[in-house]
């Protein structure tokens, strides 16, 4: 294994793959930060680029591009609320509230790219010594496993809601978890709530309600607060973080690190699943702190953070032992790789050592970089909030529309997107959660497929998965996720009426 | 401003959540099943049934027992946001038609001017240099939008 990391080494320390390395991080930073181009785009664009390279130079300028795609999505939750790729949605709950309620998106952006630069590096530690390990182990997750810790993900949603508001979270997860059904139904081929609309048949976007429920209605609740007819306040830019807050933030990240590299490392469970387990599994180590949890904390920001960019390193062991690809965007990696004429599998680190830990160094490069990159930048970056609020919001409108329109071409988006921000803002103003409706539409479709393999595989039996350790400790887990904040909120509840009444 | 010990907007909306979960409900009954998936465990249906009875108890929990309610005032800033929904209305209605890049900067400009700026350049700035930015970048992306009929018409 030393011989392969040193090879690692060689393969990434030669200018041309240093160079590589910084302009896949800063080409994906700049299209990651435009509406609707997310990861995925973001290395298919650049694809076409890197058939001059060899491949291990390829891989590296994609694994760079990446990378900073996930960074730049990152930089629009926290500044204008509009996670464009369902890994930066949990990001946006915290860094959005830092960046323009408590005036420090410099802060905020700098706690987002140390974090990721930890997660990614523990990460990347993690990949460089157990890569061949973990594959063999994530090979023995079966569908019922994946489907309940896809539901565990979602009784998590008590994480997100605040006390005493558990239930009004189980109502928004079971609406997300309607509008994932919504569209043709891939497995038995027909359409499913679509009313005979040719516009329904692919379904919702993620994007449409992403942006929706977050951007939009966020913009529209900027002028039900007044805040275009209020001067706006300097925001500070300062950077800075203090020695207590980097030493609070140390066990945050990584715990996020180790959880988001494990969460990536399982075919399917990705950047989305790691970043809310770990914004819910912070939530809950931290208690009663200041400022709470979803009104700016910066644990609650370097938690995701930390998490999804792990996530993404993460991803790279099925794609790279198995061949594998976990989640979209490894899946467009995989294409790079095969058109490169390299087989992905077992046998790549024997046949292509120079590729297989050319990328995997170079994770550890890109994470560096892509730190040195963006830090000089924040400050331009905090900046645009302070722009004058009658300008700021039609432009985060105006960009929210854009990044749906740019996907699908279809004003039909935009008239829905509209009814959903609209709907959202009601909801809002009711305090009803967002974030929970947006987690069960993100995982309703992967639930139902792994529901449906589970039973077929178990010939339409679930107790036959009850012998399997695994499948206990995960139900296990949810039944304790359940059960404790409702009975507390039910006990509280009882409690008030006995001394009311 | 409405808020009361009964707490009947949220009730309400619980029973509102009600009633959409049993339209989902019932509307799942109209999906269509071939012959053979009719005698499978599950099906399309399965699914959405799942949901309809987990969010109709939930929602009814929620109605019986809500949280409680903020306040939530009715000024003059919700002429402002209804005005902002129906120019987004209208955005969304005129993009086939107007094309990309002339009804985003048309959005935008009146967009600020609704919301307060009366002043000629910046909303200029905003409006047309914005979109033209934008509108470029992609084009260098080789991302094309194209201008639409009116638009190619202005061009």
């Amino acid at each position: 294994m030393i011989d392969g990391i040193l090879l690692g080494f060689q393969t990434v320390l030669t200018l041309q793959n240093i160079l590589l390395v910084l302009a896949g991080c800063a080409a994906g930073t700049v299209i990651g930060m435009l509406p609707g181009l997310g990861p995925i785009s973001a290395i298919a664009l650049m694809i076409p680029v890197t058939y001059g390279f060899d491949p291990s130079s390829g891989m590296i300028l994609l694994a760079g591009v990446y990378y900073g795609a996930i960074f730049g999505g990152s930089t629009s939750s926290i500044l204008i609320n509009a996670p464009g790729v369902a890994g930066t949605v949990a990001t946006a709950f915290d860094g959005y509230p830092m960046a323009s309620r408590l005036g420090q998106p410099g802060k905020a952006l700098a706690t987002a790219a140390y974090a990721s630069f930890a997660g990614g590096t523990v990460a990347a530690v993690f990949l460089m010594l157990a890569a061949p390990y973990l594959a063999r182990v994530s090979l023995s997750f079966q569908s019922a496993d994946y489907f309940l810790m896809m539901v565990l993900g979602l009784t998590l949603v008590t994480a997100f809601a605040e006390r005493g508001s558990h239930l009004k979270a189980l109502v928004m997860t079971f609406l997300g978890l309607a509008l994932a059904t919504v569209g043709t139904d891939m497995t038995a081929g027909v359409q499913r709530f679509t009313f005979g609309r040719m516009d329904l048949i692919d379904g919702i976007s993620f994007l449409l309600l992403a942006m929706g429920t977050f951007a939009m209605s966020e913009a529209l609740m900027m002028i039900l607060r007044g805040e275009n007819e209020r001067s706006v306040p300097v925001p500070r830019i300062g950077l800075n973080l203090t020695i207590p807050e980097l030493r609070s933030l140390a066990p945050t990240v990584s715990r996020g690190g180790i959880l988001g590299f494990l969460v990536g490392v399982l075919p399917g469970a990705g950047a989305t699943i790691a970043s809310f387990l770990s914004y819910g599994l912070e939530k809950r180590l931290a208690g009663n702190v200041e400022p709470a949890f979803g009104e700016g904390n910066m644990r609650g920001l370097a938690a995701p953070e930390s998490a999804n960019n792990a996530a993404c390193t993460g991803s790279f062991v099925p794609l790279l032992t198995l061949g594998i690809p976990g989640s979209g965007t490894t899946a467009v990696l995989l294409g790079a790789l095969i058109a490169y004429g390299i087989q992905p599998g077992p046998r790549l680190y024997v046949d292509q050592p120079d590729v297989f830990w050319g990328v995997i160094v170079s994770m550890y490069f890109g994470n560096l970089f892509l730190l040195f990159l963006n830090l000089p930048l924040i400050p331009w970056l905090a900046r645009l909030l302070a722009i004058p609020r009658q300008h700021l919001i039609p432009l985060i409108l105006f960009f929210s529309m854009t990044g749906v329109y740019l996907v699908s071409f279809n004003s039909f988006d935009l008239r829905l997107m509209v009814v959903i921000a609209v709907f959202a803002v009601a909801l809002r103003l009711l305090a009803f959660p967002m974030a929970p409706l947006l987690l069960g539409f993100i995982l309703g479709g992967m639930l139902e497929d792994n529901l449906r393999r589970a039973l077929t595989v178990s010939n339409n039996d679930l107790t036959y998965y009850l012998d399997r350790p695994l499948t206990v400790i995960l139900l296990t887990l949810i039944m304790l996720s359940l059960t404790g904040p409702l009975a507390g909120t039910l006990g509280r509840r009882l409690a008030r009426g006995g001394s009311t009444g | 401003m409405f808020n009361n010990k009964l707490n009947l907007p949220q009730r309400l909306c619980g029973l509102a959540f009600f009633g959409l979960f049993l339209c989902y409900g019932w509307f799942t009954g109209d999906i269509q099943l071939d012959f053979w998936s009719q005698r499978e465990v599950f099906t399309a249906r399965t699914f959405p049934y799942l949901i309809a009875v987990g969010g109709s108890v939930t929602a009814l929990a929620y109605a019986i027992n809500p949280a409680q309610s903020p306040v939530i005032v009715i000024d003059r800033r919700m002429v402002t946001f209804a005005l902002v929904v129906v120019l987004l209305v209208a955005y969304s209605a005129l993009i086939d038609l107007l094309g990309y890049p002339l009804s985003s900067s048309l959005m935008l400009l009146a967009g600020g001017f609704i919301l307060g700026e009366r002043r000629i350049l910046p909303l200029l700035l905003v409006g047309v240099g914005v979109v033209g930015i934008l509108w470029a970048m992609l084009w260098g992306l080789g991302i094309h939008i194209e201008p639409g009929p009116l638009g190619s018409l202005a061009r």
